[in-house]
């Protein structure tokens, strides 16, 4: 093995990267920009709205057959909502004119009450709505107990004897990793393979399209060398992605929630050894990765044909990654042994700075010794005419 | 000298088919001459100079190149081989000097520099040579194509229809390279579809037809024993038309 070829051929192609806009887009732009943006933007968007909502008056509207009941009701649902006279409120609910409406129906003679609110789930302002109007009623309905009891000279204390709360025991800071680890993962998974995609397809399918491989192919350099030259290209390409990602997704959570600290109380920060023990566990995956893009890439005719099968490959890593993402803590060890769902779940964990050493130890042993396979499988189907001179 | 003994190349294909691409065929490629591999579509031609080339094995049979068989040392047969295609493309996003310098180190070529400057100055290339691929004329692509086979400077030239949707001057550097290669006694393989062309510039024909070798021997020998005008009559008298 010529390793001076071989380097030859590596830098020949990553210069070729360097001046593909397309492949810089990908690798750079990409991580660096579209990403912090669009989660910045979405986040302190989104919560804008949120707080918007909450400090509007919403539109409701009452339906109350017994007029009687009616009035101190809405006195006090009108301090923070403004209740609008119908005939027919449930038609204007449908029709968006009121976010809710409260249905009464009063029993005089046991002198109980029903409330029924009416609410659209799909509106924000409804949902809002539905919930100012349950602390009014919660707040009516305890004073008229206190009434009640009073009447019987019975002290209100008496309701003190059973009290529940629920008190969050986690950080602001662990609450911030926790959300972290929903999307966090999911996104390197992405960055991972999409970073690589357009560079793996160009430099297999894409030389095969162009008529450019056969020139490499009668030089003076082994099949293996090939695929060496042209693997690595395809590793320092997810690789460089990967990193950029990974600083700019970190910058972007911990400077994120700071940016939107006036919507939310968490928080996010992680250790320089949790984000190297990160980036320790994401190199098997990237090498796997490359492994399999440059699979594709020796396998399909075209460049389209590839980007196909890679646009179908990463539908279903974006589904193993939401589907780790969302599996419960404690999770069984030989999960640890499947490719993608062990380093989802192993980044999960360093996001909430659980160092497992066990897990990090199975991740990447078990995902270099599938990218191990795949590599082999990459040089045998490069090494095949059949394959490689299908056009 | 080129040699191919009883070369045979079946393609499975499908459902347990095969296809033979190539029967058991015999020809040799002396020094200082050109030698025209003629064919309708599908004969065999690419095959045969793929095999040739070591981008393909063979099922059957050997090419040996100044005795050294080209399955058993693919890499020095590659070393000694300059291979032009007619569709073989160059990396778009880089310069000529920056093709040509890599092709350089691949081949692992003495003097690189002075190779290179020599190359740019018989092919006129200055013009040109710092222009990224992309923004290269078909003409100036053919040139830097021609400088990337030779600068090795090769014993054997495999050419594969070089001449194949080019403009009549563009046709007229590769023919010019080709006779002056073959002046400075190098060993030509030559595939083409223009009859006109291999009458006039081979000094061998081999006509293949549905794998196997037809006829083969000097054009003339060829026009004057089959009773015909030229080599197209030639063609079209074997291939049936």
């Amino acid at each position: 093995m010529n390793i001076k070829k071989i380097l030859t051929l590596f830098l020949k192609e990553m210069n070729e990267v360097f001046r593909d806009k397309k492949s810089l887009t990908m690798m750079i732009f990409i991580p660096l920009i579209l990403y912090p943006f669009v989660l910045i933007s979405t986040g302190y968007f989104s919560g804008n709205e949120i707080n918007k909502v909450k400090n509007l008056k919403q539109s409701i509207s009452i339906f109350c057959p017994d007029p009687m009941q009616q009035v101190p009701l809405i006195e006090e649902l009108k301090k923070t909502l403004v209740v609008i006279k119908s005939t027919n409120p449930r038609l204007m609910l449908n029709k968006g004119e009121v976010e809710a409406v409260v249905e009464v129906n009063s029993c005089r003679l046991t002198g109980t009450s029903e409330f029924v609110i009416y609410f659209d789930k799909t509106r924000l302002g409804s949902v809002t709505a539905e919930k100012k109007i349950k602390v009014i009623l919660e707040k009516g309905k305890k004073r008229n107990i206190v009434e009640r009891l009073r009447a019987y000279n019975i002290t209100e204390k008496i309701l003190e004897n059973f009290k529940i709360e629920s008190i969050n025991i986690a950080s602001s800071d662990q609450m911030g990793a926790f959300i972290v680890s929903k999307i966090f993962p999911l996104m390197i998974l992405i960055l991972l393979f999409s970073g690589a995609m357009h560079n793996a397809i160009s430099i297999t399918a894409g030389e095969k399209q162009r008529q450019t491989l056969e020139t490499i192919l009668v030089s003076p350099l082994t099949r293996t060398e090939i695929v060496i030259a042209k693997y690595l290209t395809i590793f320092c390409t997810s690789l460089i992605s990967t990193i950029i990602g990974l600083i700019s997704l970190y910058l972007v959570f911990s400077y994120g929630f700071y940016m939107i600290s006036n919507l939310t109380t968490e928080s996010f920060s992680l250790s320089a050894v949790g984000l190297l023990l990160m980036f320790i566990s994401i190199i098997p995956l990237s090498i796997l990765f490359s492994s399999v893009l440059f699979m594709v890439g020796c396998w399909a005719r075209t460049y389209k044909e590839a980007e196909l099968y890679n646009t179908g490959i990463l539908i279903i890593i974006i589904a193993i990654g939401i589907m780790t993402t969302n599996t419960q803590e404690n999770i069984d060890i030989n999960y640890f042994l499947f490719p993608v769902f062990n380093v989802v779940l192993t980044l999960k964990e360093l996001l909430k700075e659980q160092v497992n050493v066990l897990h990090i130890s199975l991740t990447v042993f078990t995902t270099f010794i599938y990218s191990f396979i795949s590599l082999i499988i990459s040089q045998r189907l490069f090494s095949k005419e059949a394959i490689i001179l299908r056009i | 000298m080129l040699q191919i003994i009883n070369l045979k190349k079946i393609f499975k294909i499908q459902n347990n088919h095969n296809i033979a691409a190539i029967k058991n065929i015999n020809f040799n490629c002396r020094k200082g001459q050109i030698t025209g591999l003629i064919g309708p579509n599908g004969a065999g031609k690419t095959t045969t100079l793929r095999i040739i080339s070591t981008i393909m094995n063979p099922t059957e049979g050997t090419v040996l190149f100044n005795n050294i068989d080209v399955r058993k040392e693919p890499n020095e047969i590659r070393r000694r081989i300059g291979f032009l295609t007619g569709s073989t493309g160059l990396y778009p996003n880089l310069t000529s000097i920056e093709i040509l310098n890599f092709f350089c180190s691949l081949y692992e070529v003495d003097k690189k520099k002075k190779v290179i400057t020599d190359l740019i100055e018989m092919l006129d290339m200055e013009s040109f040579v710092n222009k990224k691929v992309d923004s290269l004329s078909t003409g100036m692509r053919q040139k830097l194509s021609i400088a990337r086979t030779i600068l090795h400077n090769p014993e054997f030239f495999i050419l594969d229809e070089p001449m194949n949707g080019l403009d009549v001057l563009t046709s007229q550097s590769i023919r010019n390279f080709i006779i002056h290669e073959k002046k400075k006694g190098k060993c030509i393989l030559l595939s083409t579809h223009n009859m006109h062309e291999a009458e006039h510039i081979c000094d061998e024909i081999v006509l293949l037809h549905k794998g196997s070798i037809v006829t083969q021997g000097v054009p003339s020998e060829l026009i004057e024993k089959e009773k015909m005008k030229n080599l197209e009559e030639v063609f079209l008298n074997f291939i049936g038309n």
